[in-house]
């Protein structure tokens, strides 16, 4: 019998984030901080019409997080964070400790499709008092703090590479989830922009 | 910059979409056997000097399928709503 062969998840950006400072060196600190969140579960539960509600009793019962119909409206604190990304479809992501895909299975409806996306997405997480401008750069949605609220989400484009920009808090800090094979061009697109406000990277 | 009114996400630009093509074709039966009817249905597309329904997809965006009443001539987005969705066209204009 095979021995049990225990998976780490190695991160898109190894080699390519490096911790430090970068660009200017302002008198005020660096404007803009950047960092990955990993290891991390991101899993996507859809349902059709009929199936929705009974998609939400269920993953509001297991996580008492109740997901948004309310399109861009994000939910929970991060244990776990639930996402919308279209209509009857959710992202729920935390940090990555059990294997959230087969527990969700588990507990959802069988009528609902779970999709285990976490070797599939790279979590940046962008802050400091730079950081509205810095995503103005890359995208055409409004970043002003009256717009873009906390906990609320958006998919969009993110220096053409398809993004989802969750706003945490009003600091302000963004999570902004980006497919695998984009990660180190989405990553060094938002350095390169960061370099006139100052960036840490951590 | 064009703004589409996306039924899930709301006003965004029109970058973040890619054109489909027509939405007032419909698909034969799949047992249609008449040509002219998958001739027209695959070929055959008016160029109206006005406003024109069409699909686009919202590909940096919810993903969806979004039906969108275009000004041809003017590129000026008329509504939005999903495919299934009825659009009506404004008062003065004729029908596409
Ligand atoms: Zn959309």
């Amino acid at each position: 019998m095979a021995d049990t062969v225990i998976l780490a998840r190695r991160s898109a950006l190894a080699g390519v984030l490096q911790p430090g400072d970068h660009g200017a060196n302002r008198f005020d600190g660096p404007g803009i901080h950047l960092t990955e969140r990993t290891p991390f579960s991101v899993v996507q539960v859809e349902a059709r019409a009929e199936a929705i509600p009974s998609l939400i009793g269920a993953l509001e019962s297991d996580t008492s997080t109740a997901p948004s119909l309310t399109p861009n409206q994000s939910a929970g604190i991060g244990q776990p964070r639930i996402l919308g990304t279209g209509t009857g479809k959710w992202l729920v992501v935390e940090p990555e400790t059990r294997d959230l895909a087969g527990h969700l299975r588990s507990v959802l409806p069988d009528s609902v499709a779970v999709t285990d996306l976490s070797h599939a997405r790279t979590i940046l997480r962008l802050s400091g008092r730079d950081a509205r401008t810095l995503l103005a750069k890359g995208c055409s949605i409004d970043m002003h703090p009256s717009e873009f609220l906390i906990d609320t989400s958006r998919m969009t484009g993110l220096f053409h590479a398809a993004a989802l920009i969750d706003c945490r808090s009003a600091e302000p800090v963004f999570d902004i989830y980006v497919h695998r094979s984009y990660a180190v061009h989405l990553f060094e697109s938002l350095l390169d922009g960061a370099l006139e406000h100052g960036c840490r990277v951590s | 910059m064009l703004y589409i009114d996306c039924p899930y996400c709301g006003k965004r630009a029109h970058e973040e979409f890619t054109y489909i093509g027509d939405a007032t074709k419909k698909r034969p039966d799949g047992a249609e056997k008449n040509d002219p009817a998958w001739v027209d249905y695959v070929y055959t597309r008016d160029n109206p000097r006005g406003p024109h329904l069409e699909l686009w997809h919202h590909g940096l965006g919810c993903r969806e399928v979004v039906k969108v009443l275009r000004n041809i001539l003017t590129h000026e987005i008329l509504g939005a709503g999903r495919p299934a969705d009825e659009i009506p066209l404004p008062e003065t204009e004729t029908k596409p």
